[in-house]
Order: C-alpha cells, then sequence, then structure tokens
C-alpha cells in the first residue's frame, strides 16, 4: 500500500483537528473553577477562582507545619510552607482541572476542580 | 443473491462479528497504558473488521456488524457507560470510512481510511463523554487523542492490508472494487 493524495489530505485533517483542539482548550479548561483544599482526605477549604478580584490568602495549619495558599484569578498556588522539602511550593501555579500541590507533612492537597466534574475519573476500563 | 450465497454471506458476518468481539475482548487485556502513559487510549483492532466489512461486503453489512458487537460486547460486559461510548464511536468511525472512500475514491488507500476511522472514534468517544459529563473539558484531550488515532490508525492499516491481501489471495470472497 502506497500513501496517495487522499491519505495525506486526512492526515492532515486529523493535525488540524487536534492543533484547533489545543488552542481552543485554553479557554474552555478555565470555565468555573475552583481550587479545592483538602487535609486528610477531608474538603476544608473550596475557593471559586473564575472572576476572582482580590486575591485571597488562606494558611492550613497541621501537624506541627504551615502552607499559605493564595488563590487568584483563576490559579492557585502554595506560596509558602514550613516543611523541608517544599514540593508543594514547587508546583507552582495550578491553573487547569486535576492539576494539584500536595504537602506530606500537613497531608494537605490543593487541587483545581471544575465545577462540571472530572473526565478521567469516569473513563476507567 | 441466490439462497446459498444469502447464507454464504450472513454466515461470513456472523463469524466476522464473532471475529470482532474477540479482538474487542482481547485488547482490552493489552496494558498500552504502560507503554504509553495515556489514560483511555485503545488500539482500535475492531476497526480492522470493520474495514474489511466495508470492502468486501458492503456499508449495510458492516454496519450490521458494527451494532452486533457493540451490542453483545454490552451483553457480555454490562457497562453501560462503556456501551454509550462505544456506539457513538463506532458510529462516527464507520460513518467518517465511509464517507472518506465515497469521497475520494481511488486517491485513497487503507491507511487514509484507517485514520480516519480512527479519529472519527475517538471524536465520537470524547463527544460521548462531554454529554455524560456534562463538561466541555473532555474535549481538551483532543489534541492528544488525534496524534494517536494516527498511530494506531497505521497499525490497523498494516493489519488490514495483509488481511486483505491473504484473503484476495485465496479467493474466498470477490475481490473488492473499491480500491485499497
Amino acid at each position: 500500500m502506497c500513501p496517495k493524495i487522499g491519505d495525506i489530505l486526512i492526515l492532515i485533517a486529523v493535525l488540524l483537528i487536534g492543533g484547533a483542539a489545543f488552542f481552543a482548550s485554553f479557554g474552555a479548561s478555565s470555565q468555573d473553577i475552583s481550587a479545592v483544599i483538602y487535609v486528610d482526605g477531608v474538603k476544608k477549604h473550596k475557593v471559586s477562582l473564575s472572576g476572582l478580584e482580590m486575591p485571597i490568602s488562606i494558611t492550613v495549619s497541621e501537624n506541627g507545619f504551615e502552607n499559605t495558599v493564595i488563590f487568584e484569578n483563576r490559579r492557585a498556588r502554595v506560596e509558602s510552607a514550613t516543611c523541608p522539602d517544599k514540593t508543594c511550593v514547587h508546583s507552582g501555579w495550578l491553573t487547569k482541572p486535576g492539576q494539584s500541590a500536595v504537602c506530606l507533612k500537613t497531608r494537605m492537597i490543593l487541587r483545581i476542580e471544575s465545577e462540571s466534574g472530572d473526565l478521567l475519573d469516569a473513563v476507567s476500563g | 443473491m441466490s439462497s446459498s450465497s444469502k447464507i454464504r454471506k450472513i454466515t461470513v458476518c456472523a463469524v466476522l462479528v464473532a471475529a470482532a468481539i474477540v479482538l474487542s475482548a482481547v485488547e482490552r487485556t493489552i496494558p498500552l497504558s504502560l507503554v504509553v502513559p495515556l489514560p483511555g487510549i485503545k488500539l482500535g483492532l475492531a476497526n480492522i473488521v470493520t474495514m474489511f466489512a466495508l470492502f468486501y461486503l458492503g456499508f449495510p453489512a458492516a454496519f450490521a456488524i458494527l451494532l452486533c458487537r457493540i451490542g453483545i460486547m454490552f451483553l457480555i460486559t454490562g457497562n453501560a457507560t462503556s456501551f454509550f461510548l462505544s456506539l457513538s464511536g463506532g458510529v462516527l468511525s464507520i460513518l467518517a470510512m465511509r464517507f472518506s472512500l465515497l469521497g475520494f475514491g481511488r486517491r485513497l488507500s487503507i491507511l487514509g481510511v484507517s485514520v480516519a476511522g480512527a479519529a472519527a472514534h475517538n471524536i465520537g468517544q470524547l463527544l460521548a463523554c462531554s454529554l455524560i459529563l456534562k463538561s466541555v473539558f473532555a474535549l481538551s484531550y483532543t489534541p492528544v487523542l488525534m496524534l494517536s488515532s494516527v498511530a494506531t490508525g497505521a497499525i490497523t492499516a498494516i493489519c488490514a492490508f495483509y488481511l486483505f491481501r491473504a484473503v484476495d489471495s485465496s479467493h474466498a470472497l470477490p475481490v473488492t472494487s473499491l480500491y485499497r
């Protein structure tokens, strides 16, 4: 079988669809998102990130360690932490649903969630 | 069509449905996620059967085989979500393959048909996911799946190519007039 003109056209079309979706998803993924803080698996705080005008800061104190989380319009991150390794801080800005920053010492998870549910949880198997 | 060749055609269709079911079930056991870290991608081996049916038996028979395969898989697994996704993907896939054959004719080889089918299958499944979740977020997976459908389309095209060659040389079925 040798590739023909139709094959090339279909290939280009498929890649274009992928490319278009790639650029379109930057708008779609930030609709209605909120940042949630879980401590020990329990949802402690939820802040909506859409249309947030003033940054909000929440400090979580657990286990002798502290994390300070900053919520801004459409993004959130762990600003500072008193734990030794600070991986949570190094996770940087979280902007898309599913992204998360975790602190093992305070057992805190900062996670971006979309209001309408997560895809990958539903599609398994 | 004489009744014996009708019976023959129905028998071939039944065998193809069985083959598609086996392919569909077996490919679930292959842990593709280990090789490629993408959740939810499949090789789509059942598309080989769909393509075979499209080329050798015509669209109506191929469509019937597709529906039977999806229906029986639902009866076997009892998974309604997967049924809905398969149905959506499968129907879109066979329609895409059919129309690409109609549209391009001789200027298309089986590679293009296969990639079109794989891409349409993935798009169909993403649309179904979006409906279920009532969220547009599912579609952000599209770029990745488009790339993967080029790869899986190529793999199934290679399998189909050798299958067609073997069938043609054994003259088991009339050689298709649709160019491959």
